[in-house]
């Protein structure tokens, strides 16, 4: 198998962004929630298939297009190191990747941490496909079990914070 | 009236247009094809003899044919010209006007019939460059066709004589009417030179059409304001895509209007209601498209049920054809053709962010009781004997107790327990009886003979919008039923419901919305006895096929990046942090 990981960035920063929406945004969805089962905070993004298949392109085509694992491994390590958390005391909580998987017209990428709780706040960095669609928009979903706290990652957002309080 | 026209573009909402007749000349490059909103008043001018046999040739045809085959496109692009033709169009009664043109376009038609229509025969037409093939030629003209075959069910014939998909920029679309700019093409292998396309970019590009060409009839025909209510326009024509899609194939992958795929948004705190005005809209693609479409499809599936629902849709866009409808003539069309009060759906749905949480909080179940002492006692000793001794009477076991030490103590109640019959619970029961009217008999016996089960079940309404209730009842037969409580149920009494069920079979499980036909955001507190809903990632490792390959494939990416050599024995799955 050829692995394109460490040259994907820098075709990444090169493509040309000259997308024009009339109708169609370009969005994924971020779920974070807290499994008591098992003792894990899980990361689900949920992504439109086809955004991915144009960013990665050629890439994603050399591995046999999307509908192949090597070709969702490989979108799966580039994508889950553009999302992170930290605690507010700055240490980071470390995800590891646990797998993604095509389902209709999504990607979904699965990561997740061995923490005890949810933390109250945490920081949050989102570039997710941001660096290859300019208006991307990454909407995040925080479930803190009574109630749902959402944020917004578009334009030049960098680091968020995202609280319970 | 023109509504809303007069306000500043800040970018959100579009356009919004008042209906004219337009004559267009357009002076292009003699070797040009022009695509354009209208009809060619002067095909003589600008096409061949053969070009105009092949379109009459169309008309007539189940499968699209060549105006301007691939080869003759490929030849035409080649060549260059310093003369110049016009070709002149004709359009009444539209909203705006569009053209293309290029000497690259291949040229397909196809005569959609609509007979005792206005215009029997449109032609669905397609313009595209070689770069577009092999898929344009394949589903681009036929995805027109299919568009009118089913909006025109669900609406008016289509108002039109033509009907067009010009292949545009990448991965977009855009409405004008008659004509569409779609994009999706296939990729070119950078070593083979060959030209493939993905899942995603064909169904793209079927779905990108079936919406743009839908424009056609909400907003160009049906002319909503899209400065003020993007949903009106984008809501109906995603509900109708929607609708297209599942009539194209089985299990075709729709991005939206399927009920269980907008409920992540409705959780999220970034949204507004779908009335927000559209410069003011968050989540554009929810909002506008997404949350109205699945608002239809929940009202013609679970609400108010195809007939109703779709005899009222028809009856809405007929009356505001070539008209500027609001959101309350929506809303009223609706209710007035159907004769369904839909307010409460209006309300939660349209100028709200409520979600859908219901759950079913508990189930009693009682059986009938024949008030008769010589059955009922027995059946009570029993049960009370199935209860647990007292944990303090059990470690009392071995202290003396008074009415031993002093047998006098002990009379009649000593000897006969609480559920002795007596002459006095036998007048009780038989006067009971007396006093039931003949009917009250008769119920009551025949129910005691069938042997029905009573039910409570308690819903508890915790998200905010108030929705009709599917059930499944499952029996201890192994038979089950489904049974849909209309959402009137709440009309008294929002937060909390009980509906009682009479039942000759025992009930050993009850189900709300098994079908995800409600948009249920926590499926948690949908079945009693409880069902534990595992999270995606719990359900990824455990049904995933293709989990160890990619556990194997995630180790050697990740010592690829860190510089290590990869090592092909390692099978060890990555672990997660903290193991």
């Amino acid at each position: 198998m050829r692995l394109h990981s460490l040259i994907l960035f820098a075709l990444l920063a090169v493509q040309p962004a000259v997308q024009v929406q009339a109708h169609l945004e370009q969005t994924l969805l971020t779920t974070v929630a807290f499994n008591s089962r098992t003792q894990r905070l899980e990361v689900v993004h949920q992504i439109y298939a086809h955004d991915v298949e144009h960013a990665f392109g050629n890439l994603v085509q050399a591995e046999g297009g999307l509908d192949n694992v090597p070709a969702q491994a490989l979108v799966g390590v580039e994508l889950g190191k553009t999302f992170k958390l930290w605690k507010l005391d700055g240490e980071e909580i470390p995800l590891a990747l646990v797998g993604a998987e095509l389902e209709a017209e999504f990607l979904y990428i699965y990561q997740e941490a061995g923490i005890t709780a949810i933390p109250e706040s945490m920081r949050v960095e989102h570039g997710m496909l941001r660096n290859y669609w300019p208006n991307m928009r990454n909407y995040l979903n925080v479930d803190y079990g009574a109630v749902i706290k959402s944020l917004i990652f578009s334009d030049n957002d960098g680091v968020k914070t995202i609280t319970n309080e | 009236m023109m509504v809303g026209v007069n306000k500043q573009f800040v970018g959100t909402g579009e356009f919004t247009l008042e209906f004219g007749d337009f004559e267009v000349h357009i002076t292009v490059p003699a070797d040009h094809i022009v695509a354009s909103t209208g009809t060619l008043q002067n095909p003589n001018a600008v096409l061949t003899d053969e070009q105009q046999d092949r379109l009459e040739q169309a008309q007539d045809s189940d499968t699209p044919v060549f105006i301007v085959t691939p080869q003759e496109a490929m030849a035409n692009e080649q060549e260059g010209t310093d003369e110049t033709v016009t070709w002149i169009f004709e359009a009444e009664n539209v909203r705006d006007f569009a053209w293309a043109s290029s000497r690259k376009y291949i040229w397909d038609a196809l005569g959609h019939q609509q007979e005792g229509a206005a215009y029997p025969v449109v032609m669905a037409m397609s313009f595209y460059p070689s770069e577009a093939e092999p898929l344009w030629s394949q589903y681009s003209t036929h995805a027109v066709a299919h568009t009118m075959d089913v909006y025109s069910d669900f609406s008016f014939d289509y108002p039109y004589p033509t009907a067009i998909s010009v292949n545009g920029w990448e991965n977009g679309g855009m409405e004008y009417p008659m004509i569409t700019f779609n994009g999706y093409r296939p990729v070119e292998d950078e070593e083979t030179g060959e030209r493939t396309y993905s899942r995603r970019t064909k169904y793209g590009l079927i779905s990108v059409i079936i919406h743009e060409v839908g424009h056609i009839y909400f907003p160009m025909t049906v002319n909503s304001d899209e400065r003020q209510w993007t949903w009106m326009d984008e809501g109906l024509n995603t509900f109708l895509q929607f609708m297209a899609e599942r009539e194209w194939e089985d299990d075709y992958p729709s991005r939206r209007g399927d009920p269980a795929n907008i409920t992540n948004y409705m959780l999220s705190q970034n949204q507004v209601p779908i009335m927000t005005n559209s410069e003011s809209v968050l989540q554009l693609g929810n909002n506008a498209y997404g949350k109205p479409a699945t608002a239809l499809t929940i009202l013609r599936e679970t609400v108010m049920g195809r007939e109703l629902f779709d005899f009222a849709f028809k009856e809405y866009s007929e009356r505001w054809m070539f008209k500027r409808p609001t959101p309350s003539d929506l809303f009223r069309t609706l209710e007035d053709a159907s004769a369904v009060d839909l307010d409460w759906f209006w309300r939660g749905w349209f100028y709200t962010t409520d979600h859908v949480d219901i759950a079913l909080s508990d189930i009693r179940e009682y059986s009938i009781s024949t008030q008769d002492p010589e059955i009922e006692f027995p059946i009570q000793r029993q049960e009370e004997a199935e209860e647990p001794v007292s944990l303090t009477q059990i470690r009392n076991a071995v202290l003396p107790k008074r009415v031993e030490e002093f047998p006098e103590l002990e009379d009649l109640y000593n000897e006969n327990d609480e559920f002795t019959v007596s002459n006095v619970d036998r007048n009780e029961y038989t006067s009971f009886r007396e006093g039931l009217e003949d009917w009250e008999l008769e119920l009551l016996d025949q129910s005691i003979a069938d042997g029905l089960m009573v039910y409570f079940l308690d819903f508890e309404n915790i998200g905010g919008l108030v929705m009709p209730l599917p059930i499944r009842l499952e029996y201890a037969n192994g038979e089950s039923e489904d049974i849909m409580l209309p959402a009137e149920i709440w009309r008294r009494s929002p937060h909390q419901v009980t509906r009682l069920f009479l039942s000759d079979q025992a009930i050993v499980a009850v189900e709300l919305d098994p079908l995800f036909q409600i948009a249920d955001t926590d499926r948690n507190n949908n079945r009693i006895p409880q069902q534990i809903q595992r999270s995606r990632i719990e359900l990824y490792r455990s049904n995933n096929p293709t989990r160890d390959l990619m556990a194997d494939l995630l180790v050697e990416l990740e010592q690829a990046e860190t510089g290590e050599e990869a090592d092909a024995g390692n099978d060890v799955p990555l672990q997660s942090t903290g193991e």
